[in-house]
């Protein structure tokens, strides 16, 4: 095990060039590894004008990009485009407003939850809403993020293509994470049920696990933004069964059973004091500061998050060894679940672009031509996401192999970043923001077991734990807006108050009742269609 | 004879006024305190009265340039504001103070429409939006320049001038802006006085029109920073290690939560003496409103 | 006469010159607003046909927005918190009036006065700051003391049952020193002879409030009460916003905070715009009818 101080950093930078090495050697015999040349063909593109481009995204942290960055400087020189990031959250909306005073951002990225804006973005006539045209000048994007389950997402019924999606990022290795130390100091073992794991939790909350003799532990968070139960806690959710939307002998199914029961169980954490009491109002960002403060016991997220914050907060290391992951906990004491959710579906994000842009074929060339470029595995990709590029194809001046002050990679192919060739286009502001705020990848190029551990987990969520194969949820188109905005408040609004107890659980068929009056049966019927739909376009029948 | 009765009843009112006053006040005392209390006695419990005080909190406040920016921005915008809201509400008070003016009476009539009548959020928004101030500081101030019920009360005050003065200045052959800056105003003051600062207030206390037409946080208000920091939604640095929301108990920042609940409130605190003055006078000159 | 007119033109020119700016603004941001407001109230707006180019619609949007399952309830939400908050707010400050008007120690009252009229100053985002930090589930004051006594922590801002009296309570904190100024004005007009009457006639103080102070405010008091009235479907939507969440919507959510959710964040613009009219429209009419009953019942009025 060895420590990373900060120096140890500082005198890699100085050294500008760190790099990896396969696991047995070690760091002093460290080589740098370049990915490969761009060899894509954008001949289509004659690069001789020069194009304002406007790029809208909410960005990873949701903090605007500064604009004088190297990126930025790299981008416009490469491309000869001047570009300006914009932000704003919610994108969808504030695109919206853009649109209605005829001033709608070159490119906008939009995060999955607004996927209904992508819906009315295309049809009102502000986004393009058709990619096909385009995707002759995409080589490498349509290759990677239009296979059939992700292109049927973005897919309206004229069978045109919305928006661009990017696939999640290492979709498959997310799941519970335990803090084992903790666990046996506390004498307690892995729970295996939803008591279980309640007990756990609260002893957790309860017992002091840290030593430091405050009562400042909780067993578990989530991310509510006061809007909803939140997507950590939600995880919780197939330890009762299957939640996926899904047909059932020909109807859909939504899995409110199931729901009921995560309620019930929140509400006993609630009562337990189990859980952070911010669980309900605060945001992902928050959420995430919180983990790296190392007073929960339970976190959801993909295998290299922990190290990241480990990383990011400066920590120690080894902190990264006090976890591992939870192998599916069984709901109802036993009887139900047994397995974790699959990450694997759902975009990330949906890429669009405007009319107005779209109208000036030069431009829309050069931005076809930038996005293509920035793609796994082209040369941009590294330099956006990583700050590395292919050798000798950058030219002196501009040289920032520096990501942030620490630069980190390793890619010999041992490390199994599982899905690489799944990795599409760089969220913009990943780099940049961590490049401002000095972090650097989870990954390091010691061979140290940070690495190694990461690697393990990733073997282990992938090979030994059982998950349900698909997210429906994710992949299907959303219910129109209309129909949606009611019912969502409806909801929330009563979820919440049946886990603070001010309404009886006895209610709870009433309320399913009333819901599907106001407007949830409406929602179902259109989930009717898309899962028939999906089940002929994934699963074509000869 | 009802000393008794009288005395008691004085004993009464000054117990009834003191604890107004205690509830009033020991609020703000209490966020002080704990602004100024080390992190470790933050962490044992709750403080009324430290052991100790610490500078702390206010110099990480003081030195985060996230909050300074923003902090610059309530200042700019408050200043700005306040100033260009006074100068187009006294240009309109005394327009429409003059007298005989052939459509005055319908100005009037429209501006007291506003008052009592407005188009509304979304429509507010769109128009803001068409004039192309989302994002801008600008739609912090440009939205707020002339204060309706503000230039009723000046205008009252211009009303209430003498003749003799207008005389004099007519003969003399001022022009109408001469007037205004030479005589109408000097009489005004204390009108404009109580007036600008009602707005200077109003203006750093504002937070729901930065929330509504700002998109980049840099551009954030205090007061918006604030209430987001309070609601969980945005976090603090503090020694590598980030605190936002409640529950974290005290050891995680809540001195510097509260130190910025105090920035927010303390150029009110500080201008307050003066404030109190021309505010009960501004309160005896117009309508009632809070 | 279109001869004088142009004479009356010519001379207040320069005047009309001055005002351009004021106008300007008005149009735009006042004026306009309410123009777009009638127009999305009755159309059905869509992104492609903007603002004027949508179709005409007449009534369904209202029928819409009370065909809505929740905007009955958000209505009737304002109406009770606006009520609530005139009633418990209403008696305070002139009790508070009454005992620094006859208080003595004029010193004391002085000083107290000063520091009562702070929290008015206080930005809602402040006031919060300060429920908060008395609040607060984790480190609030009140529920550390709760635990430390071994009571259960309340959950005072996901509590429905506590949302309005938290609302409620907090606004009085904030305005009851402020609330006093109105009613001290009054009572300064008293003619203190009256005073003296009564205590030569052997009245104690408890009977001099109330034969004398009090219908001497009667006035005043009743214009507050009407006009306050006046404004019953403008509940402090700044506020509420500030101290809601999903848990509360059922007893917080009130039009102020629907149409900031369903015009802005859902973006249907033509039903928050209607609710938007709605609540101008009867505001109007309210504030009117208020404004009737106060001059007739105590002799003055907003206008």
């Amino acid at each position: 095990m060895r420590r990373v101080s900060l120096s140890v950093c500082l005198i890699s930078l100085v050294c500008l060039l760190i790099a990896l090495s396969t696991p047995g050697m070690s760091a002093s015999n460290a080589t740098v590894w370049y990915p490969p040349a761009n060899t894509t063909d954008y001949s289509y593109d004659d690069m001789s004008q020069k194009y304002d481009i406007e790029f809208f995204s909410t960005f990873w942290i949701g903090r605007p990009i500064p604009q004088d960055n190297l990126w930025t400087a790299w981008l416009n020189k490469t491309f000869n485009i001047n570009l300006t990031f914009t932000t704003g959250t919610p994108v969808g909306a504030k695109v919206k407003v853009r649109g209605i005073t005829g001033d709608a951002p070159d490119i906008a990225n939009l995060p999955p939850s607004e996927i209904s804006d992508v819906l009315s973005l295309t049809s009102e006539g502000i986004m393009i809403n058709d990619w096909r045209p385009y995707l002759k000048y995409l080589p490498t994007m349509s290759k990677m993020r239009l296979d059939p389950a992700r292109r049927f997402v973005v897919t309206d019924d004229k069978n045109q293509i919305l928006a661009m999606p990017k696939p999640t990022g290492n979709p498959e290795n997310w799941c519970w994470f335990i803090r084992k130390d903790w666990l046996e100091k506390l004498h307690l073992s892995m729970p295996k049920t939803d008591t279980q794991l309640l007990n756990v939790l609260t002893a957790f909350a309860k017992k002091d696990p840290d030593g430091n003799g405050i009562a400042d532990t909780y067993g578990i968070t989530s991310n509510g933004s006061g809007l909803d139960i939140g997507g950590q806690i939600e995880a919780l959710l197939p330890m009762y069964g299957d939640p996926d939307v899904r047909l059932v002998k020909g109807k859909v199914y939504t899995a409110q059973n199931e729901r009921k029961k995560l309620l019930q169980f929140i509400q006993k954490l609630i009562k337990a004091g189990a859980i952070d009491p911010d669980w309900y109002t605060q945001n992902h960002d928050s959420l995430m500061k919180k983990l790296a403060s190392q007073r929960f016991g339970l976190i959801y997220g993909p295998a290299d998050w922990i190290g990241g914050l480990a990383v990011q907060h400066k920590l120690d290391y080894d902190w990264q060894k006090k976890w591992t992951p939870l192998y599916p906990v069984k709901g109802d004491n036993g009887r139900s679940g047994g397995k974790w959710l699959c990450q694997k579906a759902g975009p990330e994000a949906f890429l669009m672009v405007s009319v107005k842009a779209a109208k000036d074929t030069g431009k829309m060339k050069r931005i076809m031509h930038m996005l293509d470029a920035l793609n796994f595995p082209n040369e941009g990709f590294w330099l956006v996401r990583y700050g590395v590029h292919s050798k000798g194809s950058m030219s002196e001046t501009t040289k920032f192999m520096k990501y942030g002050d620490l630069l980190y990679l390793n890619w010999a192919g041992t490390i199994p970043f599982s899905n690489a060739k799944d990795l599409c286009l760089a969220d913009f502001g990943n780099p940049w923001a961590d490049a401002r705020d000095n972090v650097v990848s989870g990954f390091s190029p010691e061979p140290d077991d940070k690495v190694t551990v990461i690697e393990e987990w990733t073997q282990t969520i992938l090979n030994k734990i059982d998950r349900y194969a698909t997210n429906n949820r994710a992949l299907l188109p959303p219910a129109p807006v209309d129909i949606v905005a009611g019912y969502a408040k409806f909801r929330v609004q009563n979820e919440i108050a049946f886990i603070m107890g001010d309404k009886p659980w006895s209610e709870w068929n009433a309320y399913q009742a009333q819901a599907l009056k106001i407007g949830y049966s409406k929602i179902l019927a259109h989930y009717q269609v898309q899962l028939e739909r999906m089940e002929k376009i994934l699963n074509p029948s000869d | 004879m009802h000393v008794a009765s009288e005395r008691w009843y004085q004993w009464a009112a000054a117990l009834f006024i003191g604890l107004c006053t205690l509830a009033a006040v020991f609020p703000l005392y209490y966020i002080i305190v704990n602004s100024l209390a080390p992190e470790s006695e933050l962490a044992q419990g709750v403080v009324i009265i430290p052991h100790r005080l610490t500078w702390a909190a206010y110099r990480v406040v003081l030195t985060d340039i996230r909050l300074l920016q923003a902090l610059g921005i309530s200042i700019l915008r408050t200043a700005i504001g306040s100033l260009g809201a006074l100068a187009f509400t006294t240009i309109g008070a005394y327009v429409l103070a003059r007298k005989g003016m052939p459509g005055r009476k319908l100005f009037i009539f429209m501006v007291l429409i506003t008052i009592l009548f407005n188009g509304g959020m979304v429509p507010t928004y769109l128009v803001v939006a068409k004039t192309g101030l989302i994002d801008s500081i600008w739609a912090l101030i440009v939205p707020l320049l002339v204060d309706s019920w503000g230039l009723l009360v000046i205008k009252q005050f211009f009303e209430n001038m003498p003749e003799s003065i207008d005389e004099a200045a007519r003969i003399d052959g001022a022009s109408e802006l001469q007037f205004l800056l030479r005589i109408g105003i000097p009489v005004a003051k204390p009108a404009l006085a109580a007036i600008g600062l009602f707005n200077a207030v109003g203006h750093w206390n504002a937070w729901f029109d930065a929330m509504l037409y700002l998109n980049n946080p840099a551009k954030y208000p205090l007061q918006l920073v604030l209430r987001n920091l309070l609601q969980g939604l945005d976090f603090l640095r503090q020694n590598g290690l980030e605190m936002s929301g409640s529950s974290f108990v005290r050891a995680s920042g809540d001195g510097l939560k509260m130190a910025i609940v105090i920035l927010g409130t303390l150029p009110i605190l500080c201008v307050y003496p003066f404030l109190q003055k021309h505010f009960t006078k501004g309160i005896y000159l117009g309508a009632v409103k809070g | 006469m279109p001869g004088l007119l142009k004479k009356k033109l010519r001379r207040y020119f320069s005047l009309y010159l001055l005002f351009i700016p004021v106008l300007l603004y008005y149009f735009i941001y006042r004026w306009q607003p309410m123009f777009y407001a009638i127009i999305l109230s009755f159309t059905k707006f869509s992104l492609r046909g903007g603002i004027f180019g949508s179709k005409w619609v007449g009534f369904a949007n209202i029928q819409r927005l009370f065909a809505s399952y929740d905007f009955t309830e958000v209505l009737l939400n304002t109406m009770e918190i606006a009520l609530l908050r005139v009633v418990i707010g209403f008696i305070p400050p002139i009790l508070l009036a009454i005992l620094l008007h006859d208080l003595k120690y004029r010193g004391f009252v002085r000083v107290s006065q000063t520091l009562l009229y702070i929290p008015h100053f206080f930005s809602w985002v402040v006031v919060f700051g300060i429920a908060w930090a008395f609040f607060a589930t984790g480190s609030g004051m009140v529920n550390h003391w709760l635990t430390s006594v071994g009571k259960e922590p309340i959950e005072f801002l996901m509590s429905p049952r506590l949302f309005r009296p938290l609302i409620i309570g907090t606004a009085l904190w904030k305005e009851l020193g402020w609330g006093t100024i109105i009613y001290l004005a009054s009572l300064s007009t008293i003619d203190p002879g009256l005073y003296e009457a009564a205590a030569v006639d052997g009245a104690g103080p408890l009977r001099r409030i109330w034969h004398i102070t009090l219908p001497e405010l009667k006035p005043i008091m009743v214009f507050i009460l009407t006009i306050s009235m006046g404004s019953i479907l403008y509940a402090g939507g700044e506020q509420i916003l500030l101290f809601y969440n999903p848990a509360t919507y059922g007893v917080g959510d009130v039009i102020d905070t629907w149409v900031y959710r369903r015009g802005l964040l859902d973006m249907d613009f033509s039903l928050a715009s209607a609710a938007g009219l709605f609540q101008s429209c009867f505001g109007l009419l309210f504030v009117l009818a208020a404004n009737k009953a106060a001059r007739r019942f105590a002799g003055i009025g907003l206008w």
